[in-house]
């Protein structure tokens, strides 16, 4: 952040510059306008030089009779760059002079005429300092003062000439011309040469990818979700598979910037089964697991530290599947195998439950096998969801009367409108509320996966998710899980999944009018299965991921990527 | 272009045969105690990278990362290099300007090992070894010292260097033993190759030291030293250092390196000056 008199910038790299108010305002006012924005340019720039941050650039300027406001963009480019380009470009122009200043002398001996020999006999001085007229040089190299003040080093090589069957005589020759601007070109070039060195000791904190090993054969790792801590680490949940328990355990790593462990926290028995994600409420952070004796949820606050509180149970919620928050409160879906239903819940930071209705899945084994199949990691794992739309109705994306639906509820004994899925095979694997009905939506249809970042669903009636429009895409590893962001206040979709090849795939696409902004790959090397995706305060991205180490052993990877790369994808 | 080469090296042959050297008159113009040479070198080297700091791919949960255990080989991959050379001489010392382009090779050795806590036979033992080319132009500029006159001249010499990185890349060879699968015997894998430019930084800057030897035929003089370059910047990229998926996705990540370089050179270089047919222009 670079403040001073005349500018100061947020910490969104927006700058805005406010004059001094009185005398010294009317006196900035009077000047010239392109003077006053070309000196605040400047003072900016030299600001940004002083505290070593990127160079920013006056993108347009506005002013009114009191306060003149500057606004900046960030240039993309950064100063060590225009340091280095000026040094290697200086490189380039010693060279030009010596060609210029050679060049009359090989056409004579080529053959031609020229004047070189003419500016030798200009003159120089003499040890004494006067100054005498020189004809032909004697030696072969010299120093020459002339009239004018240039310095100039000469040297002769006509013996190289008649060497390469050239004619020459000793009073020509090449002259090499290294004057006193040539030293301030090389010493410009040494400057610039080492701008690399000077520079290449940076903390990589905007871009890295991390693996998290174990080098235990038997423990298999299920990343869930990352979010970035307000001290620019992370907090990351992961599922622990072993084979000691039907459930998998819960593991919150605590990590810096650079990705390193600062803590890593295994929760005993007989907490298990974390489900989908992090979620912020005030200054702590939040998941939900299940205890596995009571299969009641448990509600478990974590510090920035990476510290757990004591789990709170959320009495009455068995077998959580998803939650969500709106930042005050708790949505949570959760099946309840008596009464086979899937139920969407409101609870408090406390445990409170304020609101709960449950919604038949149907009747008979074959529909809870899913369900089951997905509580144990035995089987396909579902896209469970739940959260409220911009216009406030709750929703949830679970099994309903025998498909694998998305339900809109205002917790009423039913449903408000559904979007039907087919049984377990297809259905809605992601979704994002834009208000009046509108969607993001990703979602699958044995074996086919659609993103239609601009889909019509209505909240109050029946329909089915096979009707809704949106592109194929058949790179999609089948049931892969899709993250969705609402990336930033610019109206773009990232859409976050798996290839068929095991890569992580990005999407950005437009909100307004539904078109594609750029496609990114991630991960080469090993296998990786998307886990979570989520938007870092330098305004880059973090991609929490699964990957198989040697093939085998399934651990925990962060791809973290910078503003540069998430603006080249959006573009 | 190997052309045009042969035909240079062919006219500068004739035209060194022609102007062979006469005996040397007893005048001694202060014109004939300088001298300027233009020639070429190529030689071979053996490298070695020097870690000032390691870092690793794999961030371990349960086992300390120095496990993975990185070993730098020294002085065991043959690199070359070849050149052009820039001298000019007086009173006995020779300044150098060597531009040329550089090969260097180093190897290093990282391993990564899983077992079963429930069944200690269960165990998988991968060794990985990198084997990292770099190219560099080089900007030499050194001042040696001939320590006797006459036909055969020893001398030792100095200087410093500014290296220009073109390319490098990284060959990888999975090697171990997989008890986990059944097997107790080891495995090698067929070695990969990748592109780890991004990882390095441009410059590398050292200081050399050299001994060596002159021999003068006639007209032209023939090179041999042996000398010792020592990095003294780091040359990785410490902005890019985790930057390259497939080293971490075993558990490779680029340590702080320097190169050091043992070199044996050749060169041939050419007298410039011949004021006249009587002079000696080495003398």
């Amino acid at each position: 952040m670079t403040t001073n008199a005349l500018l100061k910038t947020d910490n969104k790299l927006n700058v805005i510059a406010s004059l001094p108010a009185g005398k010294a305002g009317a006196a900035w006012q009077s000047l010239n306008k392109r003077l006053r924005q070309s000196l605040l340019l400047t003072i900016n720039v030299i600001a940004k030089i002083f505290s070593f941050k990127n160079l920013w650039q006056s993108e347009y300027y506005n002013e009114d009779a009191t306060k003149t406001i500057l606004f900046f963009k960030l240039f993309k480019i950064r100063m060590s760059f225009f340091a280095c380009l000026a040094g290697r470009l200086a490189l380039a122009v010693p060279f030009l002079q010596s060609l210029l200043r050679h060049f009359p002398t090989l056409i004579r001996q080529l053959g031609g005429f020229c004047s070189t020999i003419d500016r030798l006999k200009r003159g120089c001085r003499n040890k004494s300092g006067k100054v005498q007229k020189r004809t032909v040089p004697r030696t072969c190299c010299g120093v020459s003062i002339f009239k004018d003040g240039t310095g100039h080093v000469f040297c002769h090589f006509p013996t190289l000439i008649r060497q390469l069957g050239g004619l020459c005589s000793t009073t020509g020759g090449i002259n090499l011309g290294l004057n006193y601007k040539s030293i301030k070109y090389i010493i410009l070039l040494l400057v610039a040469v080492s701008c690399d060195i000077s520079k290449n000791d940076v903390v990589p904190t905007n871009t890295f990818t991390k693996i998290y090993d174990d080098d235990r054969f038997e423990q298999e790792y299920y990343p869930l979700d990352i979010i970035q801590t307000t001290d620019e680490g992370f907090l990351i949940l992961s599922e622990l598979k072993n084979d000691q328990s039907l459930f998998t355990t819960v593991l919150v790593v605590k990590t810096d910037a650079m990705g390193a462990i600062i803590s890593s926290t295994q929760m005993a028995s007989p907490y298990v089964m974390p489900v989908n994600g992090w979620q912020k409420i005030g200054e702590s952070y939040y998941f939900v697991c299940m205890d596995e004796n009571s299969t009641t949820a448990q509600l478990v606050a974590v510090s920035e530290e990476g510290t757990l509180a004591d789990p709170v149970p959320l009495n009455g919620i068995t077998y959580p599947l998803a939650v969500n928050s709106d930042g005050t409160q708790f949505t949570i879906l959760s099946y309840d195998n008596g009464n086979a239903e899937s139920v969407i819940s409101v609870a408090t930071t406390t445990g409170q439950i304020n609101q709960q209705k449950g919604y038949t899945i149907g009747a008979g084994v074959d529909v809870e096998k899913p369900i089951i199949d997905h509580l144990t990691r035995n089987g396909d794992i579902l896209p469970f969801h739940v959260g409220q739309t911009r216009d406030g109705l709750s929703y949830f994306n679970g099994f309903y009367n025998y498909t694998f639906s998305l339900v809109f509820t205002n917790f009423g004994d039913a449903p408000t409108g559904v979007c039907q899925g087919q049984l377990s095979q297809g259905g809605i694997s992601e979704v994002a509320s834009l208000g009046n009905n509108v969607f993001g939506i990703a979602r699958f249809n044995f074996g086919n996966n659609y993103i239609a970042p601009l889909a019509n669903i209505p909240t109050n009636s029946t329909t089915s998710s096979t009707d809704l429009a949106g592109n194929t895409f058949p790179e999609i590893e089948n049931k892969s899980k899709v993250k969705l962001l609402d990336v930033g206040t610019e109206g773009k979709w990232l859409y976050a999944t798996t290839t068929q090849a095991n890569q992580i795939v990005l999407y950005a696409f437009n909100q307004t009018d539904g078109t594609i902004l750029g496609t990114s790959y991630l991960g080469s090397g090993n296998p990786y299965t998307l886990a979570s995706v989520t938007t870092t305060l330098d305004g880059g991205i973090a991609v929490l991921a699964q990957t198989s180490l040697e093939g085998r052993f399934r651990r925990i990877a962060i791809f973290k990527r910078d503003k540069q790369f998430l603006d080249g994808l959006m573009r | 272009m190997r052309l045009k080469l042969t035909l240079l090296l062919i006219v500068l042959t004739t035209t060194v045969w022609a102007q062979k050297r006469k005996a040397p008159s007893s005048y001694k113009d202060p014109f004939l105690a300088t001298q300027w040479y233009l020639g070429f070198f190529a030689g071979g080297n053996l490298s070695k990278a020097t870690p000032s700091a390691a870092y690793y791919g794999y961030e371990p949960l349960n086992y300390d990362a120095r496990v993975i255990g990185k070993t730098y080989t020294g002085l065991k991959k043959l690199g070359t290099q070849a050149g052009l050379v820039f001298m000019f001489y007086t009173k006995g010392f020779t300044i150098g300007l060597k531009p040329g382009i550089h090969t260097y090779e180093v190897e290093h050795i990282t391993n990564a090992n899983w077992s079963d806590s429930n069944d200690p036979n269960n165990t998988l033992e991968i060794s990985y070894t990198h084997t990292t080319n770099f190219n560099y132009l080089e900007l030499p500029l050194t001042v040696q010292y001939d320590l006797m006159k006459g036909r055969i001249r020893p001398y030792i010499g100095v200087g410093g260097y500014y290296g220009l990185l073109l390319n490098a890349n990284r060959t990888v060879q999975r090697s171990g033993t997989d008890a986990a699968s059944g097997s107790s015997g080891s495995f090698v894998n067929t070695a990969t190759t990748i592109g780890v430019s991004d990882l390095f930084i441009k410059s590398a800057l050292g200081i050399n030291g050299f001994v060596g030897v002159s021999y003068d035929p006639g007209n032209i003089r023939i090179t041999m030293d042996v000398g010792y370059k020592l990095g003294l910047n780091n040359i990785t990229s410490t902005e890019n250092r985790y930057l390259n998926n497939e080293l971490s996705a075993i558990g490779e990540a680029t340590d702080d390196l320097s190169l050091q370089n043992l070199y044996l050179n050749f060169g041939f270089v050419f007298p410039l000056k011949f004021i006249s047919k009587n002079f000696d222009a080495i003398n």
